[in-house]
């Protein structure tokens, strides 16, 4: 759908005739993503109708202001992973794409803070933040996404939320254009102070600026937060080389760097592994962690080497992997890395664990390193180009998560043995420890599928509708509801099917967003629609509505 | 007639209305304007409290929350109108569950720290304290109104060490935060291994921050899982003294960038001497004997190498202290660090710490960073003297928060309510004085009474939205009207 001339005329109005287009070539850059074969049965969602490129929050909040007065659906999108911030409910919606607010405005080094705006990566971020001896979080997904889109706006799962925490558990403030075109400040940013809380007075507005998951786009905009940094034991300055048969991307250290030591332990069986993964967590030397998921050898270059290589495995190795930690230790000073050191050697003695030469050879040792502290992409992309976050990546106890993940493991094997998902072999249990399992974990689950074979993207959609439906065998994990990747409300209809089993968080959600956005104009496809559309039932069950790309 | 309905729903003898039990909750000293309530009701389980609240929804009685005992001191729990229900939550004691493998435990709102951490011990576990809390205080009262602990390493978020919680809401309606919410009891969901740990969600919306902090304005909450830590196998204490604070907020930087050590403050000679016991004139001659100011670290001893844990810690602390000219010691006149550490572990003793020297006492907290607590330590006793209250007769507590990148900032004023003149100078630096701290930068994130004033005045975007938000989850405004920026019922609105 195209904006009519006044519509156009009012937008451009706001960020200059330069800074805004409805070129159609150019649209459709921004809605192909994986995913969209999955969600919407092609490989576009619905092509925005213009892209601004703003520079100001309050170029933003005239901008919303327009869409307000003419019925327009907005969303920002800053990095850009998956579906989620590309997803539009119609075609009468514009994007602001968010690469001309890329400033780290401040780096308040004693109070270990910066503040960014929305285009500002990960990865600028901490080579910015090394310099002073910080550090801010390994997202998931990879060095390119966006420090707030990850904590403010996303899902912002990391690697290191053992010390770093994550979810939105970072933010200390933010500035954010709500969909009237007005903008909050929470917290001390408000009462002009520096941005260093972002609660109260009273209570907390960060109630409404995300849960588990962000509002993806269907609350506003954020054009800066202040977010938490913690310490970097590291050089100031990262030296990586390129290696043979790799991308410069996949740059290496030559050693783990001194602030910091790594082991590989490898256990005997699944129990002992998670026994000991738990206990290191809880005694608190832990700077990264990852569970059955090593990344110690040379990363083939090409996604067709990846694909061979995952292939010719040799299996004792993958069960090696299976039941390997990659446990990172950071300290201040020899004398407490020494202290880590022996801490996680201990509890590998205790639980059987052996340190097998291949993995933790120095080299091998740095790969795991990097892998883990720095950011370096979503391997499950390379096998398929894409690929499934089954159960949508819960939190809870480890001891849930193992449940659960091997409950699902029953079902993704009936799909891979009808080959219609790429065989994994043995499976793995792996979850990502948040502040010294303090609060608990985020189990990480993901099923590969190929998306372009009608066979395999048939099955990955009777997958996830089997572990989505609440009359089915996960409906007591209750994993969809609290925000995962794979809530797309035209599409799964999470908030339908579970919010009435769920305390009706989804009503509260509703009347959050009218309050937040009464004329309904911030894009609601990964957040809560205004209301919900009548889509065809089994008893109480809505069914899934694969392909429907446009909804109006 | 109310009370007729109230015995319904919670039985007769849980209905107090005689003047004694009523005079109990209708004040809290000097600050808040007396007023009596009409009654005081005590439920027993969530249904009873849901019932109360349609109650009060139906008929716009005010509510008014309480789940710590008495003497109350920030007006929080004193209704703000004539014709409120007390909703005392003290029958509601049990501790749930204590999960020793998850380090959590499930708590009812009547649980004291005294009580829970005496259960906890049984199972190697200890709760997170703040600062020598009264006997009686409620472990979700002081955790819901974000409290901060002294364990600084471990205060990762501002709601921490809140884990998830039931909460009812201004509606009646039930709600469970985070991965405790769902169609399962808790019961079911432990089966699972679900054990109400995670703190996220659900989905879009956090709701649980919009109920921390809110001073029972948003919701009543019935119980809440936190996070405790281990017991300690092995534990060291250090003080580190200082003529000036200045040095001591440096070492703070140093100690809290890498997360060193257990239980981690500053405090001045005045609080540290209340905080040790005894009388007032005790408390008078040993803070003239203590250091002015003296920053306390505790090294804790678990997981498995305790001993190794507490040796490396204690000399790493040992070696910043030395590069900043400081000397870590065990003892000083008047004080150990072992008699501290004790005292830390459990509520205070009575008489609370804070009445011990004058009898009456102030305290106004706010959020600053580590950097700028010289300049309120500077500008606290100036400001008092201008209000003619003695600067020595101030404590001062410093206590890092979320990752050491804000810290609370409290100064006790310690006064003598038979003396006019001090009690009267309290009272305008409790007005006057608080707005001149938000002027400074000081952040009132928990703004009781008449602070709400200074807090709001700086946050007109943020009440606008807590009211439009107060109006989903309590459309009538019956929890607790008149405090925060809420408005008090009107007369002709209580039916």
């Amino acid at each position: 759908m195209k904006l009519t001339r006044e519509e156009y005329r009012a937008l451009e109005a706001t960020v200059g005739p330069e800074y805004i287009t409805q070129e159609p070539v150019i649209m459709d850059t921004y809605n192909q993503v994986w995913g969209n074969k999955f969600f919407f049965d092609a490989k576009h969602s619905v092509r925005p109708a213009a892209v601004l490129l703003p520079a100001s929050a309050e170029e933003i909040a005239a901008a919303v202001k327009a869409c307000n007065k003419y019925g327009i659906l907005f969303k920002a999108f800053s990095s850009g992973f998956e579906y989620l911030s590309l997803s539009l409910a119609h075609s009468k919606g514009i994007l602001f794409d968010m690469r001309r607010m890329n400033r780290i405005l401040e780096i308040d080094a004693k109070n270990m803070r910066a503040v960014v705006e929305p285009y500002v990566s990960v990865y600028r971020l901490q080579l910015e933040a090394a310099r002073h001896g910080l550090y801010t979080g390994r997202i998931g997904v990879g060095y390119s996404a966006g420090v707030i889109a990850a904590e403010c706006c996303h899902h912002g799962c990391q690697h290191t939320m053992v010390s770093t925490s994550g979810y939105g558990r970072n933010v200390l403030g933010v500035e954010w254009v709500l969909p009237t075109g007005e903008i909050l400040n929470p917290g001390t940013g408000e009462s002009g102070g520096d941005l260093f809380s972002a609660d109260g007075p009273g209570f907390s507005l960060r109630g409404i600026l995300r849960g588990r998951t962000g509002a993806n786009g269907g609350h506003g905009v954020i054009t800066r937060a202040s977010v938490k940094l913690y310490p970097w034991y590291g050089p100031k300055e990262w030296h990586q080389k390129k290696q043979p048969g790799e991308p410069l991307s996949r740059g290496q250290l030559d050693r783990v760097p001194d602030g910091y030591r790594v082991l590989v332990p490898t256990f005997p069986d699944l129990e002992s592994q998670l026994e000991a993964a738990g206990e290191v967590c809880r005694t608190e030397i832990l700077y990264g962690l990852s569970i059955a998921m090593l990344a110690t050898g040379v990363v083939p270059e090409g996604n067709d080497e990846d694909w061979a290589w995952a292939r010719k495995a040799d299996p004792r190795m993958a069960d090696n992997f299976r039941q390997s930690l990659v446990l990172v230790m950071g300290a201040p000073s020899k004398r407490m890395l020494d202290y880590r050191e022996k801490a996680a050697r201990a509890i590998t003695d205790k639980w059987g664990g052996r340190f097998l030469p291949e993995f933790n050879e120095p080299k091998a040792l740095a790969r795991a390193f990097i892998d883990l502290i720095w950011s370096t992409g979503v391997p499950s992309l390379r096998i398929t180009g894409d690929f499934l976050p089954s159960s949508s990546s819960p939190d809870g106890s480890p001891d849930m998560l193992k449940r659960l993940a091997l409950a699902e493991q029953q079902i993704v094997a009936r799909y891979e043995g009808q080959g219609a998902f790429f065989q994994k072999g043995k499976k793995a249990v792996t979850w990502r420890p948040e502040e010294h399992l303090s609060i608990g974990a985020q189990g990480i689950s993901t099923a590969l599928y190929d998306p372009y074979d009608p066979m395999s993207l048939k099955a990955a959609r009777e997958f996830i509708d089997e572990l989505f439906d609440p009359r089915g065998k996960l409906k007591r994990f209750g994993v969809p509801s609290r925000g995962g990747c794979l809530q797309i409300e035209p599409v799964t209809h999470v908030h339908q099917n579970w919010g009435h089993l769920y305390d009706n968080y989804d009503v509260w959600m509703m009347k959050i967003k009218k309050v937040l956005d009464p004329d309904t104009v911030g894009d609601w496809t990964a957040y809560i629609p205004p209301e919900y559309p009548d889509y065809a039932r089994d008893g109480d069950y809505v069914l899934p509505s694969y392909g429907k790309e446009e909804e109006l | 007639m109310a009370e007729k309905e109230l015995k319904k729903i919670v039985g007769p003898g849980n209905v107090l209305t005689g003047p004694e039990a009523l005079e109990e909750y209708a004040g809290d000293g000097l600050f808040a304007p007396a007023v009596t309530p009409r009654c005081v009701v005590r439920p027993g389980s969530v249904e009873e409290v849901q019932a109360v609240v349609k109650w009060a929804d139906t008929t716009m009685t005010p509510l008014v929350p309480v789940s710590s005992g008495a003497p109350h001191f920030r007006g929080d729990t004193v209704p703000g109108a004539a014709g409120a229900v007390i909703l005392d939550l003290k029958r509601m004691n049990r501790i749930v569950r204590v999960d020793p493998r998850n380090k959590l435990a499930m708590v009812e709102p009547g649980v004291t720290f005294g009580e829970l951490q005496a259960e906890l011990a049984k199972s190697g576990l200890c709760a997170y304290l703040p600062l020598a809390p009264r006997a009686n205080k409620s472990v979700i009262g002081s955790v819901m109104e974000r409290e901060p602990i002294t364990f600084a390493a471990h205060h990762w978020d501002s709601c921490d060490p809140l884990l998830c919680a039931e909460v009812v809401y201004g509606t009646g309606d039930r709600f469970r935060t985070g991965e405790a919410s769902g169609p399962d009891t808790p019961e079911e969901q432990w089966e699972m291994d679900r054990v109400q740990m995670n703190p996220f969600g659900h989905s879009h919306v956090d709701f649980q921050r919009l109920i921390s902090g809110a001073q029972g304005t948003m919701g009543i909450v019935t119980w809440a899982t936190v996070k405790c830590n281990y017991l300690s196998r092995v534990s060291r204490a250090l003080m580190v003294p200082s003529a000036t604070l200045q040095p001591l907020i440096d070492l703070m930087y140093l100690v809290v960038r890498c997360r060193l050590g257990g239980k981690l403050f500053i405090v001045n000679g005045l609080d540290l001497a209340c905080l040790l016991g005894g009388g007032s004139r005790e408390v008078k001659k040993r803070g003239k004997s203590l250091p002015p100011w003296v920053l306390f670290i505790s090294f804790e001893g678990y997981g498995p190498l305790p001993e190794d844990k507490v040796a490396a810690e204690e000399a790493e602390f040992r070696e910043m202290a030395k590069q900043g000219g400081l000397e870590p010691v065990g003892k000083v006149p008047g004080a150990t660090a072992a008699a501290i550490l004790k005292l830390l572990s459990g509520p205070s003793a009575e008489p609370y710490w804070k009445t011990r020297f004058k009898g009456g006492f102030r305290d106004i907290f706010f959020l600053t960073t580590l950097d700028k607590t010289p300049e309120f330590a500077t500008a606290v006793p100036e400001m008092a003297g201008r209000y003619g209250f003695p600067a020595g007769d101030i404590g001062v507590y410093i206590q890092p928060i979320v990752q050491g990148t804000s810290c609370h900032a409290e100064f006790t004023l310690y006064y003598d309510g038979a003396d006019a003149a001090g009690t009267a100078a309290v009272k305008r630096l409790d007005r006057e004085g608080v707005a001149e701290l938000a002027g400074m930068g000081g952040f009132f994130s928990r703004p009781y009474g008449a602070w709400a004033d200074a807090a709001y005045r700086r946050a007109p975007g943020t009440l606008a939205m807590q009211r439009k938000l107060k109006e989903i989850f309590d459309p009538h405004g019956i929890l607790n009207p008149g405090k925060l920026g809420f408005r008090e019922l009107k007369a002709e609105e209580v039916r």
